[in-house]
């Protein structure tokens, strides 16, 4: 009798250990953890806005071009004291910036970016599934501009003459740990930049509900910047107007509350919520003080918020300083592509090609919009020239500290004959740039050449 | 059927900890082939946390006063500066924003309660003569309940408070988290089911010429482990409520008008996985003199992100043993035992941290309340086992009646494939990866010898381990050949796995800056860069080659005296020291390391100190400075080491007085753990025991006991 009960139960744990044995009985997915595969996935990747794990943010941009420019001036006492040994050395044009054991974080944020998007291009290439397609195209505009920002940092300005040339960046396409990293011309990776937003253009909503997904605007206003520093006045023109024909909401400064705790500035919308902001790109330094230089000060009148309300006055003392960039907007000082930037671009094509009266309507759009209620007056050019430099000096005082002046004065030195040549003094030493200098190239971190030599330094 | 009470007291005063263990076991013989085993095991653990924990020690600065002469908290600095804190409470900020750590550890209200259960039932059922069938059933259970209550005294709550409260538009104080307690509470628990069934066969033939050993058996296993946490804010212990707060929308913060969310603090965790293991062993025997060995195990689990194929680990090995002593030849009486025996074996090695695919996690993101996806592991197609192959020859031996007896033993393993941390171009996307990235050899030594004698009623046994060890990396598929790569201890062919390179250290400057020599014997200061590797200098390997333990037992009567001595030999490690990355006189720093005080000051100081002298700035142009001086080589010091690591003196009670007490057995017992380390080197610094601010200096611990059996 028991016995016979006993062989029951061994039958039934005999059962037991054959249906443990199935590998299906191990195929769970982890809660909180997933393998990016489909859509929704890629979606939750484009959406990362905060670095976290091992991957930067989408909207983290880039900020060596911020200390390099003739924007910043700093005072003799604050330059060794308030920077990183980094950002003395690209302050003075130095001809290496980095130690050879240390990180370049524009360059490995940027990149770091790239194989994102590089993964999931590799993935949903071909697709035909609306929201993939879409995806598919977010992911291109954000390589896109990545490598934008990588090859006007490290490479020399986009030249009809030289590009095909002039050394830009490795241009990795494809998720791939151990690629060859030599370094594509400049004009392949112009090429690339172009293929990307061509090819993303069509499957992007118009416009996007969050400013850190490109949408047509985006594209279309990042399209008109590649033009424009590649000279294409005509492409750029083109672009920027159909960006703005989508969007061309500006704010009026005069609608900003003071900051209660610092009433010298304004409370200026959050970087996410910011309306000017077509692409959120934010810099990488949240911290260094920025100091305008007295060119850029000069070129404001005391009626423009732009510089009662964002050059602070009694932050540091007199004697060693006058003013500071606003620290509050300067720890979000937005790179990416904004709406008075896209204005800016139409306003230069226009000079540029001779439309000088519809260049000054844009640069009034702005002014309007900038300066305190019942003091603007409207600026005129009676000449193509003239407007052009109109455009030029606000497009300085609009744009200031926003990642841009650094490539403006390459951009001028190729296509204006500009010669621009820049200096500074730093207790009492002189340093120099020269327009014809190979230094308007960023050096690259000698880490990633020891580690990979097929990438060619840039020369001194 | 045992009882056991644990009340274990922490380094910090108010850190309690209590434990109850319960054991009930059974076993019944169902009938001549059934039997059946059953238990269970109760824990309950109640901890209190409200001591003061290294970390918030380190809140405050060193020779800071905690109280003045009547008693009262003297206001520390920590977080925002006391002119902020004043400003603040000059506003009509809700709370006072001083800091005092007596304070703290007078409103600290933590605890843990920790509740556990294990049950198991076996059967063993005999099928034939030497064939029987077990099965093993277990079940887990356990539960741990944390409750911190952060009262209107405690920091937490008046910072948090305060931090919520900003300006509006018109001047006036906004107030986002209401005052009062607050209380976080979290609940985990997990459940465990491990089911096992084994066949085990046992015959002899023949007379016993033939022996056959032989198990083989599936187990399988599934730990699930499941949370949530609740976080709320103006709590009320005595009515149990609390007051609502909006957490859907920004409100300001701080004192510059930023806007964030209110933590919801609200958390649920979910975690299982589940394993699988087929094994079997299998032992011949011939004439008790030789057996032949084999054993093969596969083990696989839920593995996230891995196909089978690199989810399941095998791994097998086989050898012989020949018992020498049992042949006829030898006929050396005092020899009581002599083995020899060889074994070969495989194994494949995963490492859970890594996977073949590209792994994401998802988490919410505060300012756009979105959810996102971030990289924990990059993609790596490539990935494969890390194989080692294990090669052993062993002699074990018995002598003299068994008074001496011990071991040798010589193993050789070569692993393949080796995963190891790989220093990436970033400009691929990420700086480094787990990669299989060479070869590795490992060869060894183990030598035990053990002793006992007798002297009348005086017992000594005397044991000894010595082990040496030498690893060697064959080769190096993604070698990073450059002065980081060798500082920082990259794989590197023809060293051990870990070893340790410096800089070669040219003393201070006249100016008391770091300078060391390059390749050439130049001098080089801290703005230039050591480019060639050859201006290095190898110290040695990071990991004792030489190790072992020396105990003692002695005893008289029902007294007992056992001494354990520890020692690693040969190896290096590098000494902490100052580093300027912080200045001392920046507004902030609470701590300073201890070497500050030998740093150059004035000139001549370079004759006798190899500190540097305080830079004028943090930035100022410092490059190097730290690097050089951190790993130059006159900061790697000998790690060989002998430690007295225990102690122990017991007294048991003898048998005549255990009956009278109704006990079966009594033990007295005190306990000495860590009493002392000789070292060898100049600063006389033990390498297992360098106190940080992280991590306090090891202490003796001395510990009574007292165990009665009944």
């Amino acid at each position: 009798m028991i016995f016979g009960k006993m062989k029951n139960i061994f039958l039934v744990v005999s059962a037991l250990l054959l249906l443990t044995s199935c590998d299906d009985w191990l195929d769970i997915t982890p809660k909180g953890k997933i393998i990016p595969n489909e859509a929704k996935d890629f979606r939750l990747m484009l959406d990362q806005v905060w670095h976290n794990g091992s991957s930067k943010a989408v909207t983290l941009g880039y900020k060596n071009v911020l200390f390099s420019s003739d924007d910043m001036e700093i005072p003799d006492e604050s330059y060794k004291i308030e920077y990183q040994t980094r950002i003395q050395k690209t302050y003075i044009w130095d001809d290496s910036i980095v130690l050879d054991e240390e990180e370049d974080n524009d360059w490995k944020y940027a990149y770091n970016q790239i194989y994102v998007s590089n993964l999931i291009v590799s993935k949903l290439s071909g697709t035909s599934d609306e929201e993939e397609q879409q995806l598919l195209a977010e992911a291109k505009i954000h390589r896109a501009f990545n490598y934008f920002i990588l090859v006007n940092i490290y490479g020399k300005h986009y030249n009809e003459a030289s590009s095909a040339s002039d050394l830009g960046v490795p241009l990795l396409l494809k998720p791939d740990l151990l690629a060859d990293l030599t370094r594509s011309t400049v004009k392949e990776v112009y090429d690339q930049i172009i293929k990307d937003i061509e090819e993303s253009i069509e499957y992007l909503p118009e416009l996007a509900e969050y400013n850190h997904r490109p949408s047509k605007a985006v594209a279309y206003g990042l399209m008109a910047r590649v033009a424009l520093f590649m000279g294409d006045y005509t492409s750029a023109l083109s672009n920027a107007e159909n960006c703005l024909s989508l969007y061309d909401f500006l704010y009026d400064f005069n609608d900003f509350s003071d900051n209660p705790w610092f009433p010298s500035v304004f409370e200026y919308p959050e970087r996410y919520e910011d309306k000017e902001i077509l692409f959120l790109k934010y810099s990488t330094d949240q911290s260094s003080l920025i100091f305008p230089s007295q060119e850029l000060v000069s070129l404001y009148e005391v009626d423009d918020l732009r510089f009662s309300k964002r050059l602070i006055k009694d932050y540091w003392p007199p004697e060693i300083v006058d003013y500071i960039y606003n620290p509050m907007e300067a720890a979000y000082k937005p790179f990416g592509v904004n709406v008075a930037e896209v204005y800016l671009m139409r306003a230069e094509c226009n000079a540029r090609k001779g439309n000088y009266a519809l260049a000054m309507n844009d640069v009034n759009t702005i002014r309007e919009k900038r300066y305190t209620k019942g003091t603007y007056t409207a600026l005129s050019a009676s000449n193509a020239v003239e407007a052009l430099e109109i455009v030029k000096e606000e497009r300085r005082r609009e744009l200031a500290f926003r990642g841009l002046r650094w490539f403006d004065l390459k951009r001028y030195n190729v296509y204006d004959d500009a010669n621009i040549s820049l200096s500074r003094t730093i207790e009492g030493v002189e340093y120099r740039l020269e327009a014809n200098s190979n230094r308007w190239a960023f050096p690259i971190g000698m880490k990633y050449i020891l580690k990979n030599p097929e990438i060619i330094q840039n020369p001194n | 059927m045992s009882l056991n009470y644990a009340d274990t007291k922490g380094f910090s005063r108010e850190n309690d900890d209590d434990r109850i263990i319960t054991n009930i076991r059974l076993n019944t013989q169902l009938n001549s082939r059934l039997k059946a085993d059953m238990g269970a095991s109760f824990t309950i653990r109640q901890r209190k946390e409200n001591g003061i924990p290294l970390s918030e020690i380190n809140n405050i600065s060193q020779y800071q006063s905690i109280l003045d002469e009547n008693g009262n908290y003297i206001p520390q600095s920590h977080f925002y500066d006391q002119g902020t804190k004043d400003y603040a409470a000059s506003l009509g900020y809700p709370y006072n924003w001083d800091y005092n750590i007596k304070q703290e550890f007078d409103n600290k209200d933590n605890s843990i309660d920790k509740k556990d259960v294990k049950l198991f039932a076996g059967l063993n059922y005999k099928i034939l003569k030497g064939l029987d069938f077990d099965a093993k059933f277990q079940y887990e259970w356990g539960n741990t309940e944390l409750e911190q209550v952060f009262n209107e005294q405690t920091f937490y709550t008046r910072n948090l408070v305060n931090y919520y409260t900003s300006l509006d538009k018109n001047g006036d104080l906004i107030n986002s988290i209401p005052k009062g307690v607050i209380l976080n509470k979290d609940n985990s628990n997990y459940k465990s089911f491990t089911f096992r069934s084994q066949i085990n066969f046992n015959r002899e033939f023949n007379d016993g010429l033939y022996k056959i050993n032989a198990i083989a058996g599936i187990e399988t296993r599934k730990h699930v482990t499941q949370g949530y946490g609740l976080k709320k804010y103006g709590y009320d212990p005595e009515s149990l409520q609390y007051v609502s707060v909006n957490y859907a929308m920004k409100v300001p913060v701080g004192f510059a008008g930023a806007k964030t969310f209110i933590s919801e603090g609200t958390t649920f965790t979910e975690v299982e996985n589940r394993f699988a293991s087929y094994y079997s062993n299998f032992a011949f025997t011939y004439a008790d003199k030789y057996t032949f060995t084999g054993s093969a195990r596969l083990d696989d689990s839920n593995l996230f992100g891995a196909d089978d194929k690199y989810r399941s680990t095998p791994l097998w090995s086989s050898g012989i043993n020949w018992q020498i002593n049992k042949e006829d030849f030898f006929n050396l009486s005092f020899v009581d035992r002599l083995n020899l025996r060889v074994t070969y074996g495989l194994n494949g090695n995963v490492d859970k941290s890594t996977s073949p695919y590209l792994i994401a996690g998802v988490a919410t993101d505060r300012y756009t309340q979105l959810q996102y996806a971030y990289i924990m592991n990059p993609e790596n197609p490539s990935l494969r086992w890390e194989k080692t192959a294990v090669t052993n020859f062993g002699v074990d031996y018995a002598l003299f009646n068994h008074r001496l007896n011990g071991s040798l033993e010589y193993y050789m393993k070569n692993s393949t494939d080796l995963l190891s941390n790989v220093n990436l171009n970033s400009t691929v996307g990420f700086s480094s990866a787990l990669l299989n990235n060479g070869k590795l050899e490992n060869q060894g030594l183990d030598i035990s010898v053990n002793y006992a004698a007798l002297i009348n009623k005086f017992k000594w046994n005397v044991g000894m381990n010595f082990s040496y060890n030498k690893s060697k990396v064959k080769r190096v598929e993604m070698p990073n050949e450059t002065v980081s790569g060798y500082i920082g201890g990259s794989l590197m062919e023809g060293k051990p796995l870990s070893y340790l390179y410096s800089y070669k250290w040219a003393g201070l400057s006249e100016e008391g800056t770091p300078q060391i020599y390059n390749e050439n014997g130049d001098k080089i200061d801290h703005n230039t860069t050591l480019e060639d590797v050859k201006g290095l200098k190898y110290e040695g390997s990071r990991v004792p080659m030489y190790y072992g333990s020396l105990s003692n037992r002695f005893s008289y009567k029902n007294f007992s005296l056992s001494m354990l001595f520890v020692y690693k030999m040969k190896y290096v490690f590098r000494k902490p020291t100052i580093s300027y990355d912080v200045l001392p006189n920046q507004p902030g720093i609470k701590h300073i390391h201890e070497d500050f005080e030998k740093r150059w000051m004035r000139s001549g100081d370079e004759n006798i100190t190899d500190i540097p002298k305080l830079p004028q700035y943090r930035n100022d142009g410092i490059n190097y400075y730290n690097l050089y001086s951190a790993n130059g080589s006159h900061n790697v010091l000998d790690g060989s080491h002998i430690r007295f690591k225990e102690l122990i003196f017991a007294y048991e009670l003898p048998k005549q007085y255990l009956k009278q007490l109704k006990l079966s057995a009594l033990k007295l017992s005190f306990q000495m753990r860590n009493i002392a380390v000789l070292t060898f080197n100049k600063d006389h610094i033990d390498p297992e025991n360098i106190p940080s601010m992280y991590r306090l200096p090891q202490e003796p611990e001395y510990t009574f006991g007292l165990k009665a059996s009944f």
